[in-house]
């Protein structure tokens, strides 16, 4: 090795010597890890019963399980007054037992308490309202339907349409949307000549293709798209997706399509717009964390209402 | 397209009392919006003796290029963008307050108050980062706030003798607000740091060599940790179920006290003409680690983390020699 390039293998040696010095160590933090804590997680609407879900929290380096309580006392409130209290049922959904009341249905514009006691974690509750609804002025099919064949054969094939959906913002308030697209379910059955359809009473959601995820849009982690209208207000809002169903084989399934619009309280977009950036933040350097919200008092979790408006279009 | 005017004048009230007075207007033209600005500007000096002096000042200033930077810690990631007919200038106002005393061929001691108060400040808002904008929807990804920033300094500056140097102290508070960060609650800048200390002492050896010695101490910078998690199954919501990470508030963790020392030597040579300096020395001659940030480890294949989630610490920079020539002519 010339003297030259013995400097320079010694040079590089040096740059490696310090990155590797200038790189991760594990360390304890002397952070003392919080206690759990109760979890509320319920999201309510006009006309449907009450639904909420009991969990526990764990510190952030506890590697336990996750533990879901089926034996809290929950109750619903106006005000101070008992308005029912709310007994489990298991929800197939789920896998698991959610609360729920047995006739008590929410009202618009009427602030209501939920209030759990569970094991011997801290007392927790949390009060919000459901906000007016807002109609929905269209829905419509843009353009012609293409199927995308899923199999060789071509005998299942999956639909992909767009799809415009308008409405007319309030002016002067602030507002929050959660827009859904969705089609029923439809067991065919066919005896002899006739072809019987019968709705399962499951509601499947259509994949959004394109939707854009810069603000007042965020596309929801789980389904549809969240919508804040603070640059728009007043404004007509009318949104075009290109959207996706399932891969099926009959296309006689699809009777209509459907337009879902919430109109969630501040807590509902809050909790749900904070939740779905957690979920697409990706691990990187440059990122920061995303605080969730929580309006549960001593405890986490949501407790938040909404109000809907639909609206439908023949499929085909 | 920015333009801009300046009127500035020296005022000598009494033999003691002196003024500077100064107002500047500006404009700013974006695609759709014009924007104009006058920025009063006065400072004003009393000498209440020969060798003290008070002063304060006021001013309030605009700028119309942002600096796009994230509010809490990582690597630091700036960009400067425009103002534009939906972002609005920044601007700010800050008053000083002080006094200053000189002691002749020994030193100079300086002690200051201030409160600045800045307005249409931009951040990326949460979930937005350097990696997900580009020249189109940088203007959706940001979000406008307040910040404050104030504390107190005092400065010691010894310049005479063969060893001169100076210390300075900082006792401060750096704050922001963001509609769209920490839920819009007020959390700590990734700035604030509490006391900060830096000493600098050069102390000369005949005409050719130097040796400069600087320390500098500040309080941890403020940082967000996660506390607790639960999953976010929520009934009504068939479909997928996620792991919701509780941090508290923003920037609510301190990480360790940031302090270091670097020394060096400097030998200058050459003629009237020309002057040569060889200097030469070590940042962080004690090895500090002094963390940049810290992260949860979740994995357990990591081979630094084999019992499952721990908190990793990733530092940069330890004891790092330097060289450099300079020539001056």
């Amino acid at each position: 090795m010339s003297r030259r390039n013995t400097y320079r293998f010694l040079s590089l040696l040096l740059c490696f010597c310090l990155f590797g010095q200038s790189c991760e160590r594990v360390v304890d933090l002397g952070i003392e890890e919080e206690q759990s804590r109760l979890v509320v997680l319920s999201n309510f609407e006009p006309d449907s019963l009450f639904k909420l879900s009991v969990s526990r929290s764990r510190s952030a380096l506890s590697s336990e399980p996750l533990e879901y309580i089926d034996n809290a006392i929950v109750g619903i409130y106006e005000g101070d007054v008992l308005l029912e209290e709310m007994v489990t049922v298991f929800e197939p959904l789920l896998g698991r037992n959610i609360y729920t009341t047995r006739q008590l249905k929410p009202m618009e514009g009427i602030p209501y308490t939920v209030w759990v006691k569970a094991l011997d974690l801290p007392d927790v509750s949390s009060t919000d309202v459901i906000p007016p609804a807002v109609p929905m002025t269209s829905l419509e099919i843009v353009g012609t339907p293409r199927f995308l064949p899923i199999t060789p054969d071509q005998q299942t094939v999956q639909v992909l349409l767009r799809l415009r959906a308008t409405f007319q913002d309030p002016p002067g308030e602030r507002n929050f949307y959660h827009l859904n697209f969705f089609y029923k379910d439809i067991n065919i059955q066919i005896d002899g000549e006739d072809t019987l359809k019968q709705e399962t009473g499951i509601i499947i959601p259509l994949t959004l293709q394109d939707t854009p995820n810069d603000l007042p849009y965020l596309s929801h982690y789980n389904q549809g798209v969240l919508i804040d209208d603070e640059r728009s207000d007043g404004e007509q809002m009318s949104f075009e997706f290109e959207a996706a169903t399932r891969p099926v084989g009959r296309l006689e399934i699809f009777d209509y399509l459907f337009v879902e619009l919430r109109s969630g309280s501040t807590a509902y977009y809050d909790y749900h717009s904070s939740l779905t950036l957690q979920s697409q933040e990706t691990d990187t350097i440059f990122s920061e964390p995303i605080i969730l919200f929580n309006n549960i008092v001593e405890g986490y979790g949501i407790f938040a209402g909404y109000n809907t408006a639909l609206d439908s279009v023949a499929a085909f | 397209l920015e333009g801009a005017v300046y009127l500035e004048d020296e005022w000598q009230i009494t033999p003691r009392l002196h003024a500077n007075i100064g107002l500047r207007a500006s404009l700013w033209q974006a695609d759709e919006k014009t924007y104009y600005n006058l920025q009063p500007r006065l400072a004003a000096t009393y000498d209440l003796q020969p060798n003290i002096q008070l002063k304060a000042s006021y001013s309030y200033m605009s700028q119309y290029l942002h600096l796009l930077t994230t509010t809490g810690i990582g690597l630091p990631n700036d960009l400067w963008v425009p103002t534009t007919d939906r972002v609005a200038p920044q601007d700010s106002w800050q008053i000083v307050a002080g006094v200053e005393y000189r002691r002749n061929k020994f030193f100079d001691l300086s002690i200051e108050g201030y409160f600045k108060k800045l307005n249409n400040v931009i951040t990326y808002q949460e979930g937005s980062s350097l990696t997900s904008i580009d020249a189109e929807n940088w203007e959706n990804n940001v979000t406008t706030g307040e910040g404050w920033a104030y504390g107190l300094e005092i400065f010691v500056d010894k310049n005479f003798g063969r060893t001169t140097g100076w210390l300075s102290y900082t006792l401060a508070w750096s704050l922001r607000q963001f509609d769209r960060v920490n839920l819009g609650q007020t959390f700590p800048f990734r700035y604030d740091r509490r006391h900060n200390l830096k000493l600098v002492l050069i102390h000369r050896l005949g005409s050719n060599w130097e040796l400069s010695g600087n320390w500098v101490y500040g309080t941890g910078l403020a940082t967000t940790l996660p506390i607790s998690e639960y999953q976010a199954s929520i009934p009504g919501f068939s479909g997928r179920s996620e792991l919701a990470i509780n941090f508290g508030e923003k920037n609510s963790f301190r990480l360790p006290n940031y302090h270091r020392l670097d020394i060096g030597a400097n030998y200058s040579f050459g003629k009237n003409t020309k002057s040569h300096t060889l200097s030469f020395g070590f940042y962080n001659i004690y090895n500090r680690r002094n963390p940049l940030y810290y992260r949860l480890s979740r994995g357990t294949r990591n081979p630094l983390n084999p019992r499952g989630k721990q908190y990793i610490e990733v530092s940069l920079l330890p004891i790092t020699p330097y060289f450099s020539y300079s020539i001056e002519f």
